[in-house]
């Protein structure tokens, strides 16, 4: 079963929608006006066109090519063409399970998506797009280290799945939490999640960790390690 | 009731590819049309389809344009009749 962690719930507002991939599936990610979340292959039944291009309507997905509007149910609602006609049920689009759960939204293409316990505790912070391999990315994460408020320098242990990275403490508590989101061989999305006992100096130094991260990974000129 | 019009479409071109019926098939489900498609050889298809004349105008359209690996070189429209059909399905002949 693919579930893949596709973007931050503070990222995507009411009457929003976003790009996302899992495994080799492009989709579509939208809120309603009324917060419904939904997750559909990202293409529109008429013409192929990318729904993620298109706007929130209401409790509608529009199609930005033709207006063509989906509903929260994924059938099509309206076709501006021809006003008066109900569209047939079977005009629909690919629908994907998406759960909204710890402050991310995560997609399964099979089922029910399942969502490792180990987030009950964690909290979003944000999301970082990477521009080269997971290897690469892996890679810088070992080499930047990253200092707690209380002094202690956080390190990455084993990967937990394929696509989650912990970052803990002595006591093996997690701090901080990497969710991998897997966009194709050279793009790759990192979402951040970190325990309560950050301060916000503390998660900015997160952001900044990341941002430094990302320059060691895009680049692969090993620069001198630096402490934040 | 719902207006339906039924239409014959003789499409020719090159379709050598074999993608066309599916396609077609395709189309006509998601448009909840029925009727069929008898692919007679590589240049010549010909299709019945009903169902509400809008509908079937889009799908005349999306006929006429065909799949990627398709070339449509033309395609003759003629309306069989403005009733109901017998067919419940498209189905390929």
């Amino acid at each position: 079963m693919v579930t893949e962690p596709v973007g931050l719930s503070n990222n995507l507002p009411i009457k929003r929608v976003m790009p996302a991939r899992v495994g080799d599936t492009d989709i579509a990610v939208w809120r309603s006006a009324s917060g419904v979340v939904s997750a559909w292959l990202n293409r529109c039944p008429h013409r192929g066109m990318r729904l993620s291009h298109g706007f929130v309507r209401g409790e509608s997905l529009a199609c930005l090519y033709h207006g063509w509007q989906y509903g929260c149910d994924n059938k099509c609602k309206y076709i501006p063409a021809h006003p008066a006609l109900e569209p047939p049920t079977t005009i629909q689009t690919m629908a994907y399970t998406v759960v909204e759960k710890h402050g991310v939204l995560w997609v399964s293409l099979d089922g029910t998506p399942e969502i490792p316990a180990l987030f009950e505790k964690l909290q979003p912070v944000r999301s970082i797009s990477f521009n080269c391999s997971n290897e690469d990315v892996l890679s810088a994460l070992a080499e930047t280290t990253l200092t707690c408020d209380d002094g202690q320098v956080l390190s990455a242990s084993d990967m937990q799945s394929q696509n989650i990275l912990i970052l803990d403490n002595p006591q093996n508590k997690p701090k901080l939490a990497v969710l991998f989101q897997k966009s194709s061989a050279a793009n790759v999305t990192a979402h951040l999640l970190a325990d309560n006992s950050w301060s916000i100096d503390g998660l900015i130094r997160i952001s900044r960790w990341c941002e430094l991260v990302r320059r060691r990974a895009e680049i692969k000129i090993p620069d001198n390690r630096r402490n934040l | 009731m719902q207006e339906t019009t039924t239409v014959q479409l003789t499409v020719l071109g090159d379709f050598r590819s074999g993608e066309y019926t599916d396609w077609v098939r395709h189309r006509a489900n998601i448009l909840d049309l029925t009727g069929w498609i008898n692919t007679r050889d590589n240049n010549f298809v010909e299709i019945e389809i009903c169902g509400n004349p809008i509908l079937v105008e889009a799908f005349e359209l999306a006929c006429s344009i065909g799949p990627y690996s398709v070339t449509v070189r033309d395609i003759q429209v003629r309306t069989v009749s403005n009733g109901p059909y017998s067919c419940s399905a498209f189905e390929v002949r």
